[in-house]
């Protein structure tokens, strides 16, 4: 699965990276990033919800 | 001017996933849309989880006491009409605490722009109903369930002849940032109702909650927002569908205008040096 | 010549109108006026009076007795009755009233018939009186209708006719049924003071410090202060603001304040217990603020009309937190003018909150005066400019003298971040213990060494030789004044403190140990002698005695003088 993240769209509320720390991290610019664009299947369902979750939808995880 | 622009260094307090996220980034966009300076923007706010939105931007900051920003805003504008003053405040701060100045401040229709975090909760005081909480909402405090009638600001609003009613979604912030626009381009009060989750003390009114119910009137044919009586039915619309977008618009003098201080230059700038009382000593003779 | 006229009647029957005209035009032939008012918190009815003491000397508080009552209504014969000297003499309608025709000098006008003969409806009984009065003092008849259609005229048309012929017609029935010239006053130079009231003198001040913003919420007995702008706003650019409530009021001054404009509020105790959080938020956020506080009897309502100084140990306090603050409590029409101006000075030099306290009895009675020449006092504003701007610029710098440069919103390119909030220099939140010890300091301490060393010196009188000394702060000055130089079996002089925080410690202790065997006495309109207490805990010197009335009716003279003379010359 790969993750992708709106950069325009992300506020950086940090949500992804507390629901899924392996998948997504903040940046310097206080912007979620994606640390490995290929999920590795063991975070595949945290990376999901971290999608879900996401107040602004900014993430895709196909 | 950019996003980056109306960025300030300060650590964010909020916790993970709050919907002020959203507001944060919809207000910077509005400003980068409007083209204006960070000098030229002041932020008022209370005292609440909102009110430290001004802490995270770029611009001149004044954030006073709980539920009293709005009269803040009012002398500031006064003071200088050229300032864009816009109030981050939240549905306890400015419909709780600061409720009688929300009313004075629609009927004054001062050129501000008020944007209402509005968490349906007291957030930083830990879950505590606020006025905008929906009814049968357990809390800590009300525990058989908040028994008020809520407030329904939108419709208190178009009542006191508001002439800008909005209500936006912190989980659409370029939506947001379209109506915050709006509303500071509005000459008068503008009133902005942000629904957004409190991630950790509204478990009811949650992000996806929203997500589900919430729909752009602009999209509705024929909607229009000069029509005070359909406004407030939509504005009163509450439940499996929740209208978001201008609610009601109407032209009406603002403040400044039927004060005269639009024909003055701003206050602050008055020569105060050369003042003579002698002209008017002669009435008391 | 030292004489008392009172005019008595029920609310609503012009009583302060007749009053004022008769002032004017007394001030105008060069007579010393102090006129005050004794009414009720009611707009009809009742029984109010306007009390007027004439003198060749400057007059500066009441005398007890009435010299000439005049009576609009009957039973303010009986209610005033007991203030008579005992040979004043009483005007009033209708001959059958048992105590007025008792009275040893009774006039007997028939005021009602008088109005409707020469103008139809009794509406014009208080020209009538007007007349009359002039009739008594044998005042220049022409002189009085020039004020009466100041006042009156401006109504112009046939009302302006109606008022002169009852006035005419009071004044012909006098000066033809009035025989005697004992209460002739012969006009003396041409008088070019003014003639205003406390709140006026407020006003007035504040608009001449370049007030802008003026925000209030009306609240007896400072109203006055609102309507008294009001009436010049336009003129002088300024914005007058009736807020929704008194919170509102303060926090639309401290608004204004921050974004760059002198601006002011007003209340009495009451609003001002509303305004406490917004006096903490001021200083905490060091915006300029200036507050007047015209007290009436409290606690709550209590007599909305009426005066009292129990307010000085709750605005030394108010205000949750350790912050500067500066109160000034002015003891005559001109202090409270020059105050108000040194107040807008001293808010923004130090960026503090400055209070006022004035009262009812200050607030409300009138004096011929000589506005003081204010060019010496500055007009700095302390706003650092576009270019001395250091950057990045740190609202809450801290500094030696704990003031930070104040920059307004927009006249610098960086932006200003205030907070009510604990915070950094920058303005920014914080929890950090150190900081807040050196913000404490800031705000607290070293703004209060500051201020002590610009404080507004008492005034004292006569200490010398002095066996007993009065001591005072706002408005009892007057009464002081006049009670100590009346005395003639002792030595009395007195000290007024126009400052009453910070409180001027050195002086008075000075002031005090030169007047080492004189009796210390107190005169203060509260019950618990606050003023002498804070003198105590100030000083260490502690008054031995306290004259103390509660009321809600101000000092006259003769009740100091013969409260001293009966407590420590009869003995």
């Amino acid at each position: 699965m790969i993750a992708k993240i709106d950069r325009e769209t992300c506020t950086g509320c940090g949500l992804c990276e507390q629901t899924c720390p392996q998948v997504f991290e903040m940046d310097a610019e206080g912007k979620a990033v994606v640390k490995t664009e290929t999920v590795p299947s063991e975070y595949e369902e945290s990376s999901c919800a971290a999608a879900v979750e996401c107040p602004v939808a900014a993430i895709s995880v196909e | 001017m950019n996003e980056q622009d109306f960025k300030s260094s300060n650590e964010i307090a909020w916790c993970p996933g709050c919907g002020d996220f959203g507001i944060l980034a919809a207000l910077k966009n509005a400003l980068v849309l409007l083209g204006c300076l960070p000098r030229n923007v002041l932020l008022v706010s209370g005292i609440g989880q909102a009110a430290k939105l001004p802490h995270y931007m770029n611009c001149n900051c004044f954030n006073g006491l709980h539920g009293r920003a709005l009269p803040v805003a009012t002398g500031a504008k006064i003071a200088n009409k050229d300032l864009i003053v816009i109030v981050t405040t939240g549905d306890g701060d400015c419909y709780g605490e600061g409720g009688n100045h929300f009313i004075h401040a629609v009927r004054r229709n001062i050129d501000i722009t008020v944007v209402v975090h509005d968490n349906q909760i007291y957030g930083l005081t830990k879950g505590q109903a606020s006025p905008t909480t929906d009814p049968g909402y357990v809390t800590k405090v009300q525990h058989a369930g908040t028994m008020l009638e809520p407030l329904h600001p939108l419709e208190v609003a178009i009542a006191l002849g508001c002439g800008f009613a909005a209500r936006g979604f912190s989980g659409d912030p370029h939506h947001l940032a379209g109506l915050i626009a709006a509303g500071v381009r509005h000459k008068g009060f503008a009133l902005i109702d942000v629904l957004q989750p409190c991630v950790s003390f509204n478990h009811k009114n949650t992000f996806a909650w929203y997500k589900e119910r919430v729909y752009r009137i602009e999209e509705e044919q024929g909607y229009d927002p000069a029509d005070k009586t359909n406004a407030y039915r939509k504005a009163a619309e509450w439940g499996e569908k929740i209208p978001m977008g201008i609610i009601y618009r109407a032209a009406r003098p603002a403040y400044e205008e039927k004060t005269g201080i639009d024909g003055m230059p701003p206050l602050n700038q008055q020569k105060i040096d050369n003042i003579d009382i002698e002209t008017i000593v002669s009435e008391y003779t | 010549m030292d004489l008392t006229i009172r005019i008595a009647g029920e609310a609503g029957q012009g009583i302060q109108s007749i009053g004022m005209i008769i002032c004017r035009t007394l001030k105008r032939h060069g007579w010393n006026l102090f006129a005050d008012q004794d009414y009720m918190s009611r707009i009809r009815g009742g029984s109010n009076s306007f009390r007027i003491r004439i003198g060749d000397t400057p007059c500066f508080a009441p005398r007890e007795k009435t010299d000439i009552l005049i009576a609009l209504d009957r039973k303010s014969v009986s209610i005033h009755a007991p203030t008579l000297h005992e040979n004043a003499l009483i005007v009033a309608d209708g001959a059958e009233d048992d105590i007025a025709a008792a009275a040893p000098h009774f006039f007997n006008v028939p005021i009602g018939s008088l109005a409707k003969a020469s103008a139809g409806k009794s509406l014009y009984e208080n020209s009538v009186v007007c007349g009359v009065i002039t009739g008594l003092l044998q005042l220049d008849p022409e002189a009085v209708r020039n004020v009466l259609d100041e006042t009156f005229g401006k109504k112009g048309g046939e009302a302006g006719d109606k008022n002169t012929a009852a006035f005419r017609e009071g004044y012909r029935f006098t000066r033809d049924n009035y025989r005697s010239d004992t209460y002739r006053l012969e006009p003396r130079r041409r008088g070019d003071e003014i003639i205003i009231n406390g709140n006026e003198a407020v006003a007035l001040g504040a608009i001449h410090a370049g007030c802008k913003f003026y925000a209030a919420y009306p609240m007896s007995p400072s109203t006055g202060i609102m309507t008294t702008i009001a009436h010049f706003a336009k003129r002088f650019g300024i914005v007058v603001e009736q807020a929704e409530d008194e919170i509102a009021a303060i926090n639309m001054v401290i608004g204004a304040s921050f974004a760059g404009v002198r601006a002011m509020t007003g209340t009495s105790g009451g609003g001002f217990a509303l305004m406490g959080e917004g006096l903490s938020l001021a200083a905490m956020t060091e915006t300029p603020l200036v507050v007047i506080d015209a007290q009436r009897p409290a606690p709550a309502t209590g007599f909305p009309t009426r005066t009292e100084q129990a307010d000085l140990d709750f605005l030394i306090h108010a205000g949750h937190g350790e912050f500067a603050r500066v109160i000034y409590a002015p003891g005559t029409i001109e202090e409270a003018f020059y105050l108000t101006i040194k107040a807008f000075d001293m808010a923004e030099k130090y960026q503090i909150p400055v209070c006022i306290m004035t009262d009812q009895h200050l607030a409300d009675s009138y004096r011929n005066v000589r506005l003081p020449d204010v060019g010496a006092l500055p007009r700095e504003r302390y706003i650092i400019g576009k270019n001395e701007q250091p950057a990045p610029y740190k609202r809450y710098a801290l500094s030696e003298s704990g003031i930070s440069p104040r920059a307004l919103p927009s006249w610098i390119d960086d932006v200003i971040y205030a907070d009510s909030d604990e915070h950094t220099e920058e303005g920014h939140i914080t929890e950090d213990a150190h900081l807040r010890t050196l913000m404490v300091q800031k705000r607290f301490t070293k703004k209060m060494d500051l201020l002590l060393k610009e404080t507004m010196p008492p005034a004292a009188s006569a200490l010398d030789r002095a066996e007993i000394v009065l001591i005072g702060f706002g408005s009892t000055y007057g009464v002081m004044k006049e009670a100590s130089e009346s005395i003639t079996g002792m030595n009395v002089g007195f000290i007024h403190l126009p400052q009453v925080w910070p409180f001027p410690a050195g002086e008075v202790r000075t002031l005090l140990e030169n007047s080492r065997e004189a009796r210390i006495v107190s005169v203060e309109n509260n019950a618990a002698g606050q003023l002498a207490r804070l003198i105590r805990r100030e000083t260490g010197i502690a008054c031995h005695d306290s004259i103390l009335k509660y009321d809600g009716r101000p000092f006259t003279v003769d009740e100091i003088a013969g409260i001293i003379e009966q407590r420590y010359i009869a003995i």
